[in-house]
């Protein structure tokens, strides 16, 4: 009561930010939260009741403090909760800002948990999303798709460093198949090693397809 | 040449430089304050993007056409071509990403007024609204709709916490004066001015850093507004609001709209120099 299990998903929300992969999403928990909201709010309006709306906190201080718990632990629980999804949705949103399709998101973040770890999760990272956060995932995505649309020239989900050389070279680290450049097709097999233009292989170093040699 | 004479040459002073090149020092321009100032600074209005985009259509259908060309020459000028493009496009790719930050960090500061809103371009501000009615639905449908119907709110400010986030303003940020001019800036304790001169460069709090009054109203105004966060708003300052305000005390009031918390900090009385003592570390000046 008052905020405990509050305090579990703020906890939850912390080991999240430091994890390579999204933890599974605590059902129970946030409806243990949420219930707990719901029978403070019963108390509430039970204390409340006898007095008929005329209620004055000078007269009776006890139950003026007790309401006044019930209500900070009713506010610091919409905090933990809130904060509890924000963190959740903003590491959904680095996602889908990588360029991962979130259909695909599952094989995705297993084939990038060379760090460690999402193995754990072996029945792919689909099933640590609740089904509200694959619905607003799948929405986010449209809405970036929609708003990279005015842009189409720039590709706003490249990359963010500065770019310093035209052609790099690269190794592959997985088989990616045949893309089209501008000088030719490429067969990329894997280990193999590639002097291309960097616009044009961006998006599969990001995917962990290819590495950058420096 | 050293980033001194590169940011001189986009002062105001200097009328006859190509728009191609003002664009792309206005550009840059942009993209530097918009990184450093911790709140959000005003999308260009003048059309800078449009002609910015116009002209790396333009330079990408002119790859085009020369990639069929073999000649060597060619070949080499084509790769200079690409790299500016790159480079071309990189700014304004962390321009908009830098403000997509900004934007997804404080949506409902940003939406909260028609001042603020009016920060954002039209795409933008389609994107945000779009992005926070994502976001409270997937609350509600969470958890948040289990709730009191008291407590569904998402921009209360029970208990003196308001839910919406604002940016700090009482970060430092970093000016240069395109002109001589005095600098007043907030501290923890009192205030402080000091002259600053032609080039300077100054750190101080965000808040409100502004410019003390010289003799001339629209120097003032148009200095103020081109100084402060990094003096680089690029955005030619309306000459009809210039007029409207006559005394000096309404200017802060002004600017108020910028300024989403901090509006208690400062007041335009406080005008009056103030000499910065040694241990109040208001300013750095760098040394010659």
């Amino acid at each position: 009561m008052y905020g405990d299990l509050g305090n579990k998903l703020v906890q939850q929300a912390k080991r999240t930010q430091n994890l390579a992969h999204l933890p599974p999403y605590q059902t129970e928990l946030i409806r243990a939260v949420t219930r707990e909201v719901r029978d403070l709010d019963k108390d509430v309006a039970a204390l409340l009741e006898p007095f008929q709306g005329s209620f004055h906190p000078a007269d009776d201080q006890a139950v003026a403090c007790t309401l006044l718990v019930n209500h900070l632990s009713m506010r610091r629980n919409k905090r933990c909760l809130l904060a509890y999804h924000r963190t959740r949705t903003d590491r959904l949103e680095e996602l889908a800002w990588k360029g991962y399709d979130v259909v695909d998101l599952a094989g995705q973040q297993v084939g990038n948990g060379a760090s460690g770890a999402s193995n754990m999760t072996g029945d792919g990272t689909m099933s640590n999303l609740s089904p509200q956060e694959e619905d607003y995932i799948r929405q986010y995505s449209d809405l970036l798709a929609a708003y990279k649309g005015q842009w189409t020239d720039i590709d706003l989900t490249g990359s963010l460093e500065p770019p310093r050389d035209l052609f790099i070279d690269v190794r592959v680290l997985k088989d990616a198949g045949e893309i089209q450049t501008e000088y030719g097709a490429i067969t990329l097999t894997k280990n193999s090693q590639f002097y291309v233009r960097q616009g044009d292989v961006e998006r599969l170093i990001a995917q962990g397809y290819l590495q950058k040699l420096t | 040449m050293d980033i001194d004479d590169i940011l001189r040459e986009v002062d105001p002073t200097s009328q006859f430089i190509p728009t191609d090149t003002r664009d792309l020092q206005a550009l840059t321009r942009a993209w530097v304050a918009e990184r450093s100032s911790p709140e959000l600074l005003h999308w260009p209005a003048d059309g800078l993007f449009e002609r910015v985009n116009e002209r790396i259509k333009q330079q990408i259908e002119r790859v085009e056409e020369m990639t069929g060309d073999m000649d060597p020459k060619t070949n080499f000028a084509l790769i200079i071509i690409q790299t500016e493009l790159e480079r071309f496009k990189y700014l304004v790719r962390s321009y908009l990403r830098a403000r997509i930050a900004k934007i997804d960090k404080h949506t409902l500061h940003y939406l909260s007024s028609p001042d603020l809103r009016a920060r954002l371009s039209d795409t933008e501000q389609a994107y945000a609204t779009r992005h926070q009615a994502l976001l409270h639905n997937h609350y509600l449908s969470s958890f948040l709709s289990a709730f009191p119907p008291a407590l569904q709110n998402l921009n209360d400010t029970a208990g003196n916490i308001s839910m919406i986030d604002t940016p700090d303003t009482d970060t430092a940020v970093f000016i240069r004066l395109l002109k001589d001019a005095l600098v007043e800036g907030h501290g923890t304790d009192r205030d402080g001015a000091l002259n600053g001169k032609n080039g300077d460069i100054i750190i101080l709090r965000c808040d409100k850093p502004f410019l003390a009054p010289p003799l001339d109203m629209s120097d003032l105004q148009k200095t103020w507004a081109k100084h402060r966060l990094g003096a680089v708003l690029t955005e030619p300052f309306d000459e009809h609001e210039e007029q409207e305000i006559g005394t000096v005390s309404e200017l802060p009031e002004h600017f108020d709209d910028d300024d989403s918390s901090a509006s208690s900090a400062s007041s335009a009385s406080s005008t009056g120099t103030v000499i910065p003592s040694p241990s109040q570390n208001l300013f750095a000046r760098p040394q010659g």
